[in-house]
């Protein structure tokens, strides 16, 4: 999901008879255009100069789309044969995007070989970094990525290894600074938000459908402070043995999570019998 | 939810429960059901007594729980602390709050496992599948479960189409009551029940008894689950080997019709 600066909500779907769903904070649909999107996945709105454009990740194209808020094509990102590890697009399964403000694209290959793949404006490969390993700076599904401008003077990505139950810090070029282990929440993305950072956990145990989602909050120091519908963060999650959990069944399938400007929650879900998205409000 | 630097750690985890709590009241102006209670145990296998944990870390929870098997409600025991448990039990717990549902009911069978060092496990065949091999032959009997999930270790998967079959013996001859293979079912993963369990039991390697237990298949794909299948043998026994007859091909109404349906097992426990 994303929001646009009129605060209309759009929703990613790889429906293909509307791939964009458009909203009003109240629920009602505005609009409604995408037919070309099958294994469309992730959803980033970057203000380019005062034009807001859409990026969207499909992972049956292996391509990343840069669209307008209506659906008019821009660009495309195509997969990065520059880079050895991959010998055919097949192995690029693109599953979320962050932009920085010099309009540099990250883009996480979640369902693919698990790296980050740092693009100019352009479409011309910079940098590749994660990818599948034993070391802390590798990913297992890097599922989700996201800019990280709370501290002005240490700009970071943000990187969901979701199998990991991770959150892992890098800084813009690629280095690796640290991790955040959340035992129980497997992440979709992080969504960087004034000082906190909001995730959805798609489930808190296997298997995949396992109906145990939940939200996750973090503080401006990644610390879990506060989970709607899973355990207490005060109580758990502090290591594999006492890990978090779902405790009220509000959602099944947590996928995004949007944060407006009244910091009121909308909670996007996969595989969740066509729910729509849930709006939590901010007490 | 904003949380100011100069909040103390102990102003900030009142903070957080107030916010959680008024998280739970907004969540409670709709019918929400409770997650079923974490059920915490060591191992579902234990050789002493040991403890269970039940928790859900939710303000203004109450866990209710049995150790008989009964279902669980407001009338049954109120979980304090930890449970010490002596013999094998199915326990069951419900969680309750005035704000929501009651939860689903949780359930874990606890097993004792008496030491049997005496006993060597000797041949097993045929050789699970590369992915599901574990320790091989000595995982079925090494008085631990398998992983919560069939692919986290400690199972043994087969998916030829052939019984599988497994063979040991005492020191000496032993009284033994009966003997259950404990397994597990998932239909989506193509793990089904087996069809049928034998064993066959000497006291001289000659002359042997046979037992043996037919599963009936239920209607479906089988939903994940443990299975267990217990064959009564009361008897003196050296010697025994211990026959698997898995699902064979997979039923029609299934994805992979046709195809040998896997077999997985965790443990063979003596009594």
């Amino acid at each position: 999901m994303a929001i646009d600066r009129r605060g209309r909500i759009f929703l990613l779907t790889n429906e293909t008879r509307n791939n964009v769903l458009i909203y009003n904070k109240d629920g009602q649909l505005l609009d409604a255009w995408g037919t070309q999107f099958p294994g469309a996945h992730g959803l980033t709105l970057f203000d380019e100069n005062g034009e807001e454009v859409l990026f969207i990740t499909d992972y049956e194209h292996h391509k990343v789309f840069k669209t307008s808020l209506d659906g008019k094509m821009i660009a495309e990102f195509a997969y990065p044969s520059d880079l050895g590890a991959y010998s055919s697009a097949e192995q690029f399964l693109p599953t979320e995007t962050a932009v920085a403000p010099n309009g540099d694209v990250y883009i996480a290959d979640g369902y693919g070989l698990d790296y980050i793949l740092h693009y100019d404006a352009q479409g011309r490969l910079k940098n590749a970094f994660g990818g599948k390993g034993e070391t802390p700076a590798h990913l297992d599904n890097a599922h989700g990525v996201a800019l990280d401008l709370r501290d002005a003077s240490r700009p970071a990505l943000l990187v969901t290894s979701r199998v990991e139950n991770t959150i892992k810090q890098y800084d813009l070029q690629g280095n690796w600074l640290q991790s955040f282990h959340f035992p129980g929440a497997y992440m979709c993305r992080p969504v960087v938000q004034g000082k906190e950072v909001y995730c959805a956990v798609l489930i808190s145990k296997l298997p995949w459908d396992s109906r145990t989602g939940f939200v996750l909050i973090l503080d401006e120091h990644n610390r879990a402070v506060a989970a709607p519908g899973g355990s207490d963060p005060a109580l758990t999650g502090t290591s594999p043995d006492n890990p978090f959990y779902q405790t009220v069944q509000v959602f099944r399938h947590p996928h995004d999570v949007l944060v407006d400007g009244d910091k009121n929650l909308y909670v996007a879900q996969w595989n969740s019998g066509n729910i729509y998205p849930i709006r939590l409000e901010r007490v | 939810m904003e949380f100011r630097k100069y909040i103390s750690d102990k102003a900030r985890k009142g903070l957080i429960s107030l916010i959680l709590g008024l998280c739970c009241y907004m969540l409670s102006a709709q019918e929400f059901r409770l997650a079923p209670p974490q059920i915490r145990a060591a191992s579902a296998f234990f050789t002493k007594p040991c403890e269970v944990r039940l928790e859900m870390a939710l303000d203004g929870v109450r866990i209710y729980y049995t150790l008989d098997g009964s279902t669980p409600d407001r009338h049954s025991r109120q979980y304090k602390g930890p449970i010490r448990i002596k013999k094998s039990l199915h326990l069951r717990a419900v969680a309750v709050h005035p704000d929501f549902l009651d939860s689903d009911v949780a359930s874990a069978e606890f097993i004792r496992l008496k030491p049997d060092p005496d006993f060597k496990p000797l041949t097993l065949e045929p050789a699970p599948g590369e992915k599901y091999k574990a320790e091989g032959l000595s995982t079925l009997f090494d008085k631990r479960p398998g992983a919560t999930h069939f692919s986290g270790g400690g199972w043994l998967g087969f998916n030829q189409d052939t019984t599988v079959t497994i063979s040991g013996q005492w020191k000496k001859q032993r009284r033994i009551k009966r003997i259950t293979v404990r397994g597990c079912v998932d239909g989506n993963a193509w793990i089904y029940p087996p069809r049928a369990v034998r064993v066959r039991a000497s006291k001289n390697n000659r002359d042997w008894r046979e037992f043996s237990l037919d599963l009936t298949s239920a209607e479906g794909i089988p939903q994940p689950r443990p299975f267990s299948a217990t064959l009564e043998m009361e008897g003196q026994w050296k010697y025994i080997q211990i026959a698997v007859r898995p699902f064979g091909p997979l039923p029609d109404e299934h994805p992979g019709k046709g195809m040998p349906a896997w077999l997985f097992l965790e443990e063979v426990v003596v009594e």
